[in-house]
């Protein structure tokens, strides 16, 4: 391993708010990008004082989603409808390698801050805009969160019968995904600058992104008319089962001629040889009997024991986890998935790790979310070579 | 607009099945790398001969797959027999040839061929070698066998299902697939970067466990730093939910942030319940969600879908129909953006097809192949790539290599 960030030398300008591209230059930033989030000057992201009604998601006078969107971030809070304030934003540019926003068209126009306007500035420019519900078409200004693309994106009634109530399966889906999205397109742009010489714009949308990731679900109903149903088993040689202490697990097998190594570690190995179920038509044929004998065999023995033996047997095989189980699985914590982390005000705490893990260059968190405006001397002194008068200016004028 | 896509140059050897790795690799080869997917020349990837899962069956009309088709689009297909030793000098020399390796086989069956990244990295120091797995390199089941419902579930977002027993079912279909291999992509172009900065390729790994994590990570993150269930951080409230229309349609309606609610009473054409002391703030609302569900339900089946959303949007109220798969390939939204497009394909004639979610202004995303037949790059590869001689390959396929 050694000490070289993966992305070091490359910096972003994140104008963003709430949670779907933010998460984009978070991860940028978790491989050692230097990602400068530019807030407004008093309130900051909004992001920052979301509650829902009733409730309150600070700790510790810190935002935990905001914390979850931001960590590795500095943060520059400037008014950017005061000249000098898009003066700095503008000089930032130039010293950067991608800029990146959520704000709806007709605010990035409003305030100058459009590819055409910054790339005069800096034509080795990655400038990455982001939407609800892409750039064309009669939505293209419709402003949008996370639910609604998932509404638009089909993915509220995936799976349900007609006329049941659509419901979210993946609370904030929509916004993560594009998040994933948008950084694999800044990647790539900064890879094909650097060898081709092309900068340009790129644009995602949280619709596209959502359609993206049913992709393989769409091209089959485009493809041959049909839907696949996520309530209908996999095959009959996969499924979920309760076992005998109540807990369900996934187990079963994939791909052709390995129903006999289930038999086998079920215990049931005349199975494979009944004529009701000794080939994969008649499986599926009789599937509904199939599953009633399955079901009957998963529940003679506890969850703990058939993962014992169904991995003996080199069978698939997973407890089905709820959401609380996950910072005990040791499979999660030891891959990394869920960290301990001491957090300079929080203290210790659990939280999300990342989920590429580069051997020679680790993700890792240098720093929390920052407090609004945090770096901004640091910014402005170091970066954009003002003085420190002049910064004291700025801040005597309210443009920072 | 550049001619030869953003990727051009890059050459990938893609040693996949099934789904995850091969997205990967495909989403690399729609922007112009040069992807090359190696198979098992009898039957290739068993991605091609699923055909049913789900309640659907995936065979298409000249002996293809709509999985197979959505996997692996844009790419080569070389054949080759990796267990013979001539197979295996051929990957190698082609991982000489190349900047990225990519492979979702299992840890014992890469070890087993030979293919680790120690084995090939003194071939070519400056490979991006890549490698997936069900849950991750670490941890009591490294290297067990999982696919996309295993990923799932062990991610904690399965949910209770519609049978009496409430069986888990996964949540949507191949999606953890799908984000695996976007995380894959990512961590794979992140690496080039680097490489191009600072010299060296490395190895990278990533699982469906932990990117179907990363999936719901704004759930877990407020669970983890508060506590307890992370009921703060749910969405919905009474106020934005689905509701259904007079023409049995459901949409959602309505913003977050604090002081819309008079102006969406004020679209509901409800003025009253901006200032009803049951549904006048914030808390109210909350406390009273149950009530006012069933006062907004009886409001939302007055007028058909189409009108609430023209009304919403005349309010600038956030509003979308909820779309089914079949609204999908009609939504104009979708089509404009080219989230769904015609495409000519050579064996199975005009189709629809998913595009692809990054535009690019002056690199675009483009289908520059159908998924190829089985072994059909086979020749062009060894010829072009790697510069053997016809007979030479003459004696590969005899010799069952190939």
């Amino acid at each position: 391993m050694t000490d070289v960030e993966l992305l070091s030398g490359i910096r972003v300008v994140d104008w963003t708010v709430f949670g779907s591209a933010p998460y984009a230059s978070q991860m940028l930033a978790g491989l050692g990008a230097d990602v400068i989030h530019v807030e407004e000057r008093e309130r900051g992201d909004l992001l920052r004082q979301l509650n829902p009604p009733g409730g309150d998601l600070h700790r510790n006078g810190r935002h935990v989603i905001f914390e979850g969107m931001n960590v590795n971030k500095k943060s520059l809070a400037v008014d950017l409808k005061h000249p000098r304030g898009k003066e700095i934003v503008c000089r930032l540019v130039e010293r950067s390698d991608a800029f990146i926003t959520n704000f709806r068209r007709a605010a990035v126009e409003k305030l100058g801050m459009t590819y055409a306007d910054l790339r005069p500035r800096n034509p080795r420019l990655i400038y990455c805009s982001t939407s609800g519900f892409g750039l064309r078409g009669p939505d293209t200004e419709t402003p949008s969160l996370d639910n609604f693309a998932q509404a638009r994106a089909a993915t509220l009634t995936m799976g349900r019968e007609p006329g049941d109530p659509p419901s979210m399966t993946i609370p904030t889906a929509g916004g993560r995904t594009m998040g994933i999205i948008a950084a694999f397109g800044i990647v790539s742009a900064l890879l094909g600058r650097d060898r081709l010489g092309i900068s340009q714009e790129l644009h995602v949308s949280i619709l596209g992104s959502l359609i993206c990731l049913q992709g393989s679900n769409l091209s089959t109903r485009l493809l041959l008319g049909g839907e696949m149903d996520p309530s209908r088993p996999s095959g009959p040689e996969r499924g979920a089962y309760r076992c005998k202490d109540g807990k369900w697990i996934l187990a079963g097998v994939l791909g052709m001629g390995r129903w006999p190594r289930l038999c086998e570690a079920l215990g049931r190995p005349e199975l494979a040889t009944d004529s009701r179920f000794d080939d994969d038509a008649k499986r599926i044929e009789n599937v509904e009997e199939l599953q009633t004998i399955l079901n009957a065999t998963f529940a003679e023995k506890d969850s703990r024991q058939w993962v014992d033996i169904l991995k003996r047997h080199d069978v698939m095989v997973s407890p089905v986890n709820e959401v609380t189980d996950l910072e005990n699985d040791p499979q999660v914590t030891e891959n990394g998935y869920i960290i301990d982390w001491d957090h300079p005000t929080m203290g210790p705490v659990q939280f999300p790790g990342f989920p590429v893990e580069f051997f020679d260059t680790p993700w890792r968190i240098n720093r929390p979310a920052p407090q609004l405006g945090e770096h901004n001397e640091e910014i402005l002194t170091q970066l954009c070579g003002y003085s420190l008068a002049e910064v004291q200016s700025f801040r005597a004028e309210g443009v920072i | 607009m550049a001619d030869g896509g953003l990727l051009s140059g890059i050459r990938v050897v893609d040693w996949t099945l099934f789904q995850a790795g091969p997205y990967a690799a495909q989403m690399l080869a729609g922007l112009g790398a040069e992807v090359i997917h190696v198979e098992e020349p009898r039957h290739g990837d068993q991605l091609r001969y699923i055909h049913r899962s789900l309640g659907i069956d995936f065979y298409l009309p000249g002996d293809r797959n709509a999985l197979f088709e959505s996997f692996d689009l844009n790419k080569k297909s070389l054949t080759l027999d990796l267990k013979s030793p001539r197979g295996k000098e051929i990957i190698l020399e082609l991982a000489e040839k190349s900047d990225v390796f990519i492979t979702n086989f299992r840890q014992s069956a890469v070890e087993r061929l030979g293919l680790t990244y120690g084995a090939l990295r003194p071939r070519n120091p400056r490979l991006v070698y890549c490698s997936v797995s069900a849950f991750g390199r670490h941890g009591p089941d490294a290297g067990a066998p999982g696919a996309d419902d295993s990923g799932q579930a062990r991610a904690g977002s399965m949910r209770p299902g519609p049978d009496p027993d409430h069986t888990p079912v996964i949540s949507l279909p191949h999606i953890c697939d799908r984000v695996t291999a976007f995380m894959a992509a990512f961590g794979i172009v992140a690496a080039l970067n680097g490489r191009s900065r600072n010299g060296g390729g490395q190895e990278m790994h990533v699982s469906l466990l932990g990117s179907m994590m990363c999936l719901q990570d704004a759930n877990l993150v407020g669970r983890f730093l508060l506590g307890g269930d992370p009921e703060g951080a749910r969405p919905l409230g009474a106020t934005r939910r689905p509701y259904k229309c007079k023409d049995g349609k459901w949409i959602l309606a309505g913003g977050a942030g604090a002081g819309r609610w008079p102006k969406m009473c004020q679209a509901l054409g409800r003025p009253d319940l901006a200032v009803d002391p049951r549904f006048a703030e914030d808390l109210d609302r909350a406390n009273n969600a149950y009530e006012l569900v069933e006062v907004l339900k009886a409001v939302y089946v007055e007028k058909d879908s189409r009108g609430w959303i023209d009304t919403f949007k005349k309010h600038e109220i956030v509003v979308s129909p909820i779309n089914d798969y079949d609204d999908l390939a009609d939504d104009p939204q979708v089509i404009a953006n080219r989230y769904v497009i015609d495409w000519d394909h050579p064996a199975l004639g005009r189709v629809k097809f998913p595009g692809f979610p990054v535009e690019f202004s002056e690199t675009p995303w483009q289908i520059y192949r159908p998924a190829p037949e089985l072994g059909e790059h086979t020749e062009e590869v060894l010829v072009n790539v790697l510069g053997y001689s016809r007979d030479k390959i003459e004696r590969l396929r005899s010799d069952g290599i190939i």
